[in-house]
């Protein structure tokens, strides 16, 4: 402020001693941060996050080529690549869960694409209430999911849930839902799905509300069907709206924990264990840290590897 | 019970940064690389040396932070603690947090070394070996020998010596008993007597009341844990009388030895009762699902731990209590043989307060303590404590006959936690159907690459 | 289009239509608004009518369950808890994600916008063991620091992700002009586009709020007795004793009601902030 104050006083003496000399110490440091706008505006959260990832990043890679359970006075054994020639050669577990994650990624994230534009094309048009039904399908995506994930166990429960005694009001037998090695991962994607179509939904209709108009006019006035206008003309121009909807999902998708850990734990048996769950237990439960170590690492090359993966994908169809 | 009051927390990104890096700085020191400890320097805390006479009061004004799992005896002990606090003018700090969680705190806090943590209850069978080669147990028996520490009227003869040796690795007594149970078969006098069904001796008698009692559209015969890991306790006396063993102990290492036929018949038995006999959805079931059901009256027949009697007989919670009976696990064609479980109160190896902390365990399985939680219905320790006449005769009878020789519910390993999965993937395929023999050797092979030489 | 003749028929088909139409969204909408009034209305009732071997549709609400949350358990705690986590997280996010964010929008710094981003991408359990090895070597497992730093590597690159457009926005002719009235970058960022941007810093800084309450796997290791935040709190309910639904439901539904009003403050912005995130990421 006192700056600001004494350059309104002294414009009447330029060239005077005060503009060489005089300047105070918070204009130097204004003029800094001018000079280096980009180096102050963003060391806070460079450093921030550089240091809170460079420790675990260096501590996992150590003690993934060690065998440590932990122990105080049990030194980590160097043991070089033993825990990945373990992970690829004589873990079957490993190998299940990596299957699991992308089985549930691909049902959970598909089935929210297909669902989540069709609705955006369904809403895309003025009615009563649009804006109100937009606010309401935040909800899914914003409510706390350790509670979600409580409210679909209960609703999965074969004998108090709901969803068997929809089952028999319409007739049909009863399911074990998450208690059936088969369905559980179909019946957890139906969750992920529950709480992120609308996301895909939401994206969708804004991206649907920023086309052209003319290529519409131009199909209207050819005599396209409402059908060949959406799959030549309106997917075509959402596409790239639609895969970085997607390649977030993807991403977040295969790093599932809070829903599974919460109606499953993982089971039953192995049933529903994704790498994520695997390395958590591998961690936390049996104490196996090197070797969790070296999970991890492959746990992060994996999804690491997919987001590059999209993005050349997305690059691609530019 | 004292809490600490909650700190503001402290913000603005100045701070915040600061401590990250110093968090950092400190961290890479303390970790194991830089030198922390060769193996040889145990941090394990040892017993603050004492003069002169037992004094309860010795260490009025410190503190103990206590972390219990949710089970029949902490709910008991946490009415009691303030007689401790009033003994001793120790305060204390009770976390007590669900199994799962339970042991992952432990866990955690021990891996990280933290001091903060004092008591904590510890299940011998599941994690004996392992805490104790990491070195996360105080060794109590520093503690029960010195007189100075020890009250009078303690008497630790009172607790079998077999069982204090059960809690010995190596010279460390890795803490002092404070529960035990066995396994029993609880079922409904009234149905039994309706259907004319007597109590089963043999498995094949369990089977065929099964199938008399059971009605698929209402109240259904069994049901016990099918919940993989959770069921490999459960399943443990199925596997002895059938003649089976965990493992065989040839060589240093102990190998898989349940995959025998005899195993795989123990296998086969236990799952195909709960596949044809018990409520859908039993591999979802450890016995917080299990034992509701029985409360309730939607089984006739449940196998599970003694411990829980108490909430057997609440009227409260159970609608089974006045029909409720008490039998030992049936005999098989290998035999009769039943098994025990139990917890313990240990020490960690990081506490700063050893002598406080070894007061409370001595206070919690002093003759007082023991026979009050006793009369609670939790079966404590101490050879001298009686029964009430609350108990249920059948179940002392089934108790105390069953204990004499039972053996442990879990094989002997270093990994049991990672065991015991691979061990109920076996449960649970099989009780999804799939064929037993395949199933059992899978978790075999894996238990043997678990507790062999792959890495860590 | 067939030419219309009748123009009283064509107003009742399209009555109908608009009917016909209004149906499609209901059935749409019906699953993901069900499971919020399963959750309430389990909440409501009494172990009875939650046990009943049938849905009841019909019962008579009880506030027992609720009342069982905040007797039996350190529920305001467990509240106060989360709120200062959260806040503390999404304050400092602010703090240092703001600036971050901005040059990047107006000075094109994209390595190191992909540094911040990384670590929305990386699998928090990455960071949680080192995390919580480190964290209990210095003591600071069960404090409020250690969970906000956390809360806060997961936050910042979403609350970076969105300002990024939101800034974008802001024109850079009226930058220019406050440059030319001689203001400082620091200046000109202060009072002219934050205040432009004001609804999509509301935005983040709510949607980082949100994220944070809700955050479960590093609270559930690396939060305590005194600092236990309510997504572990509740999950805790479930599992001792016979599960008590009725108070896991009330639970659940006290812990999703300020997500839902805040939700409802800035949908606007909200709203938008992730289209415009999509539409130019």
């Amino acid at each position: 402020m006192a700056t600001a104050a004494q350059e309104r006083i002294e414009p009447a003496t330029p060239g005077g001693p005060s503009r060489t000399s005089g300047k105070s110490a918070g204009r130097r440091i204004g003029e800094f941060v001018d000079r280096n706008v980009v180096a102050v505006f963003m060391t806070p959260a460079i450093i921030f996050v550089f240091v809170m990832m460079i420790f675990p990043v260096l501590f996992t890679l150590y003690v993934s080529l060690h065998e440590w359970g932990g122990g105080a006075n049990v030194n980590p054994r160097f043991i070089g690549l033993s825990n990945f020639t373990a992970l690829f050669s004589q873990d079957p577990r490993f190998w299940a869960a990596f299957r699991r994650t992308f089985y549930f990624t691909a049902l959970a994230v598909s089935v929210e694409t297909v669902l989540g534009v069709a609705i955006a094309v369904l809403l895309n048009r003025e009615f009563l209430g649009k804006g109100l039904l937009r606010t309401v399908f935040l909800f899914p995506m914003i409510a706390t999911p350790v509670a979600i994930a409580l409210v679909w166990r209960l609703m999965y429960e074969p004998s108090l849930g709901i969803l068997n005694d929809l089952l028999g009001a319409v007739g049909l037998p009863m399911s074990l839902w998450v208690a059936d090695q088969s369905l559980v991962i179909p019946a957890l994607a139906l969750v992920d799905v529950w709480e992120w179509t609308p996301l895909i939904t939401l994206i969708t209709l804004a991206g649907l509300s920023a086309l052209p108009n003319d290529p519409f006019e131009a199909a209207a006035i050819d005599g396209a069907s409402r059908w060949q206008t959406f799959w030549h003309i309106t997917l075509p121009l959402l596409r790239p709206v639609i895969v970085v909807a997607v390649a977030f999902r993807l991403i977040d998708a295969l790093k599932t924990f809070d829903i599974i850990y919460v109606i499953t734990q993982g089971g039953p048996g192995f049933a529903s264990e994704t790498l994520n769950i695997y390395v958590y237990t591998q961690s936390f439960q049996y104490q196996n840290l090197g070797y969790a170590a070296s999970l991890l690492i492959v746990f992060f090359a994996i999804v690491v590897g997919s987001a590059v993966l999209l993005l050349r994908f997305r690059k691609a169809g530019e | 019970m004292r809490r600490r009051p909650s700190r503001p927390a402290l913000l603005g990104i100045f701070l915040a940064l600061l401590l990250t890096l110093t968090a950092c700085e400190q961290g890479e020191s303390a970790a194991p690389p830089a030198g922390a400890g060769d193996g040889t320097d145990a941090p394990e805390a040892t017993a603050e040396a004492v003069d002169g006479e037992f004094d309860w009061e010795r260490y009025d004004g410190e503190s103990l932070r206590l972390v219990f799992n949710q089970h029949p005896w902490q709910e008991a002990i946490e009415p009691l603690i303030g007689e401790f606090e009033e003994l001793t003018g120790i305060t204390t700090e009770v976390e007590s947090l669900p199994e799962q969680q339970f042991r992952q705190r432990v866990q955690v806090e021990m891996t990280g070394g933290s001091d903060s943590l004092d008591v904590f209850m510890t299940n011998i069978q599941n994690e004996g070996q392992l805490f104790s080669n990491n070195g996360w147990y105080t060794d109590v028996s520093q503690f029960t020998q010195d007189e100075a520490l020890v009250a009078p009227e303690y008497e630790l003869d009172d607790i079998s010596e077999s069982v204090l040796e059960g809690h010995t690795f190596g010279d460390t007594l890795a803490g002092i008993p404070i529960q035990l149970e066995t396994q029993m078969l609880f079922y409904r006098t009234d149905l039994f007597e309706e259907a004319g069904v007597e109590v089963p001796t043999t498995m094949e008698e369990l089977e065929a009341a099964a199938q008399a009692l059971d009605d698929p559209d209402g109240v259904r015969a069994f049901v016990a844990r099918g919940r993989g890991a959770a069921a490999v306790t459960q399943i443990a006396s199925y596997l002895y009388n059938f003649g089976g063993q965990w493992t065989t102990e040839e060589g240093d290492e102990p190998t898989a030895a349940f995959d025998t036929p005899e195993g795989v018949e123990a296998f086969d038995f236990y799952t195909r009762m709960l596949r044809e006999y018990a409520p859908p959805g039993t591999v979802n079931m450890s016995w917080e699902e299990a034992l509701p059901l029985f409360q309730q009256g939607q089984v006739a027949m449940y196998t599970d731990a003694s411990t829980f009697m108490p909430n057997i007989l609440d009227e409260s919670t159970s609608q089974v209590a006045d029909t409720a009976g008490f039998a030992k696990m049936p005999a098989g064609p290998g035999g009769e043989f039943q098994t025990f479980n139990g917890w313990a109160l240990g020490i960690s190896a990081f506490t700063e307060k050893p002598n406080a902390s070894w007061y409370f365990i001595q206070w919690a399985t002093s003759p007082d303590i023991v026979e009050r939680l006793t009369a609670e219905g939790i079966a404590g320790p101490r050879q001298s404590v009686e029964f009430g006449e609350d108990y249920p005769e059948d179940w002392v009878q089934a108790f105390t006959e069953s204990l004499g020789d039972a053996r442990p519910q879990l094989p002997r390993v270093q990994k049991v936690p990672e065991v015991r999965d691979a061990i109920g993937t076996a449960i649970v395929s099989a009780i999804q159907g799939e064929d037993v023999e395949p199933a059992v050797a899978a978790s075999a092979q894996q238990f043997n690459s678990i507790v062999g030489t792959r890495g860590g | 289009m067939a030419t219309v003749y009748n123009p009283s028929s064509s107003e009742t088909s399209r009555r109908l239509r608009s009917a016909g139409y209004y149906l499609v969204i209901a059935v749409v909408f019906a699953p993901f608004l069900f499971v919020f009034y399963y959750m309430i209305s389990t909440s409501l009732k009494s172990p009875l009518d939650i046990t009943a071997p049938d849905f009841r549709w019909l019962f008579v609400p009880t506030l027992d369950n609720y009342r069982e949350v905040f007797v039996e358990n350190e529920f305001l705690q467990f509240t106060v808890n989360s709120m200062i986590v959260a806040l503390g997280s999404t304050l400092i996010g602010l703090a240092i994600g703001l600036p971050a964010a901005y040059v990047i929008a107006k000075y094109r710094a994209p390595k190191l916008a992909l540094l911040i981003l990384s670590a929305r991408v990386t699998p928090g359990i990455t960071f949680l063991i080192p995390w919580f090895i480190l964290f209990s070597r210095i003591r600071m497992i069960d404090t409020y620091t250690a969970l906000i730093l956390t809360h806060l590597l997961q936050n910042l690159p979403l609350m970076v992700f969105l300002m990024i457009s939101f800034f974008e926005e802001v024109p850079d002719e009226i930058i220019e002009s406050a440059k030319v009235d001689g203001a400082t970058t620091w200046r000109s960022f202060r009072s002219v586009v934050m205040p432009l941007a004001k609804g999509g810093i509301a935005a983040s800084a709510i949607l980082g709020f949100i994220f944070s309450w809700n955050h479960f796997m590093f609270s559930i290791v690396l939060s305590g007795n005194d600092t236990r935040t309510l997504p572990v709190a509740v999950f805790n309910f479930m599992s001792f004793g016979s599960v008590n639904w009725g108070a896991i439901t009330a639970a659940a539904t006290i812990m999703s009601v300020p997500v839902i009003l805040l939700t409802l403050t800035v949908q606007r912005h909200i709203v938008k902030g992730l289209a415009i995130g999509a539409v130019k990421g």
